[in-house]
């Protein structure tokens, strides 16, 4: 993978998050932008290089939130460990493959940080679960969008196509 | 001997690494971290647009002039009272000195949390705890103190905790003391209050006065807009804070005694 184009893609994903999400966000859920990278990152490449991306870009939501350092990073890494698990089931160069490939990475980390969330403070868990659904259908969309984007680029990223998942 | 395959040992290495950054949170220093968020300051001025941030700014100005004008007159009825009796440590004598503050990022990441971002810092004599408001209305307490920026944690996160008092409006009723804690969604909920008190929607929740964590009484936290069905012994009530994360552009940090 090439680092220097994901340290591009990982900086814009992370403003974005923080001005542009919130405005397609439906009530207070609004779409996860870095997981929709790493999602596209773990359905193309191998383990070590799709964990390092998304714990980096988990690191950076941590940073960037009330959570403090370490939870976003974890949920993100276990994450991207299951959606590499799909790699040559789903096709991240379709619009459904990838939206798919981002819903699910997106629930993986909202839905336990969701029921932390409920047991710890008390937010109510139909509430918890429901919010973190809300994300991942809306990650699940923008990644659907973002499926051609990210197969143009794939070449200068350092990414596999798809014939090479199957093999 | 056989080395580990890569495949294993890097996410092994990074979860043990993301474990002990949760269970170190408290001890890693926030200046380093907040550091690069000093860029974002400029954008602070840019969220005003069209006069507004300068409005805003003038309208700080009267607010604090009015609040110094305030603790000149607490600071006169403390020495009254120090005169008189021992009676200060009753509260009035602690009106706390405030800081100005431009919000830069009034979204948090995650999406769970409630948090903003504000361009002071520990080089202003911002420190984590201190207390937020809105003009005379709660915004929540600083959560983290970079040197040139901060995060505030709005009433409305989950994790924001404060004793407070629900009053109802134009009555000389009692007030009725609770713990408000937030509930994530935009929303706040009082606790321990006895089912059999009257609170009602349409109640006004303020702060009551909290020396060991710098709220002085009678700030307002919102209104109650639910609550008094539970079973049980507590009743449930849901509070709208008065103040909305979206709107807010220019904060006061109760910098406290």
């Amino acid at each position: 993978m090439n680092w220097i184009v994901f340290l591009i893609l990982a900086i814009t994903a992370t403003a974005a998050q923080l001005t542009l999400a919130p405005m397609f966000g439906v009530g207070r859920a609004a779409p996860d932008l870095a997981i929709v990278l790493f999602a596209a990152i773990a359905l193309r490449t191998g383990t070590p290089s799709s964990c390092f991306a998304a714990w980096s870009l988990g690191l950076a939501r941590d940073l960037c939130g009330g959570s403090g350092p370490g939870p976003f990073a974890l949920m993100f890494l276990f994450s991207a460990l299951l959606t590499g698990a799909l790699r040559g089931v789903l096709f991240p160069s379709r619009p459904l493959g990838m939206g798919l490939g981002a819903f699910i990475a997106a629930w993986m980390v909202h839905a336990p940080y969701g029921v932390v969330m409920a047991f710890r403070y008390g937010t109510g868990l139909g509430w918890a679960l429901a919010h973190a659904f809300a994300i991942a259908a809306l990650t699940g969309i923008v990644g659907a969008m973002a499926a051609r984007p990210f197969a143009r680029i794939r070449g200068v990223a350092g990414w596999a196509p798809d014939r090479e998942l199957l093999a | 001997m056989r080395s580990l395959p890569l495949k294993w040992t890097v996410p092994a290495v990074l979860a043990a690494g993301s474990g002990a950054l949760i269970l170190l949170q408290a001890r890693l220093p926030a200046g380093p971290r907040y550091a690069p968020f000093a860029m974002l300051r400029p954008i602070a001025e840019l969220r005003g647009g069209d006069g507004e941030a300068e409005r805003l700014r003038r309208e700080n100005g009267e607010l604090l002039a009015a609040l110094l004008a305030e603790q000149q007159k607490a600071g006169a009825l403390q020495e009254k009272l120090r005169s008189v009796s021992e009676y200060r440590e009753s509260g009035i004598a602690g009106l706390p000195p405030v800081l100005n503050a431009a919000v830069i990022l009034s979204e948090d990441a995650s999406g769970w949390h409630g948090t903003v971002l504000i361009d002071k810092g520990a080089r202003h004599g911002v420190k984590p705890g201190m207390n937020v408001a809105e003009g005379a209305c709660v915004v929540g307490r600083v959560l983290e103190a970079g040197d040139s920026t901060s995060r505030v944690r709005l009433v409305t996160d989950a994790q924001f905790r404060m004793k407070c008092a629900a009053v109802q409006r134009g009555s000389g009723a009692a007030p009725v003391t609770a713990m408000l804690f937030g509930n994530g969604d935009g929303t706040c909920r009082l606790e321990f209050v006895l089912d059999r008190e009257p609170v009602a929607p349409g109640w006004i929740v303020t702060s009551v006065n909290d020396p060991d964590r710098g709220w002085v009484a009678g700030m307002i936290v919102g209104e109650v807009v639910k609550g008094g069905d539970a079973e049980g012994v507590y009743g449930e009530f849901v509070v709208k804070p008065r103040v909305e994360a979206d709107r807010l552009r220019h904060v006061l940090v109760l910098i406290g005694k």
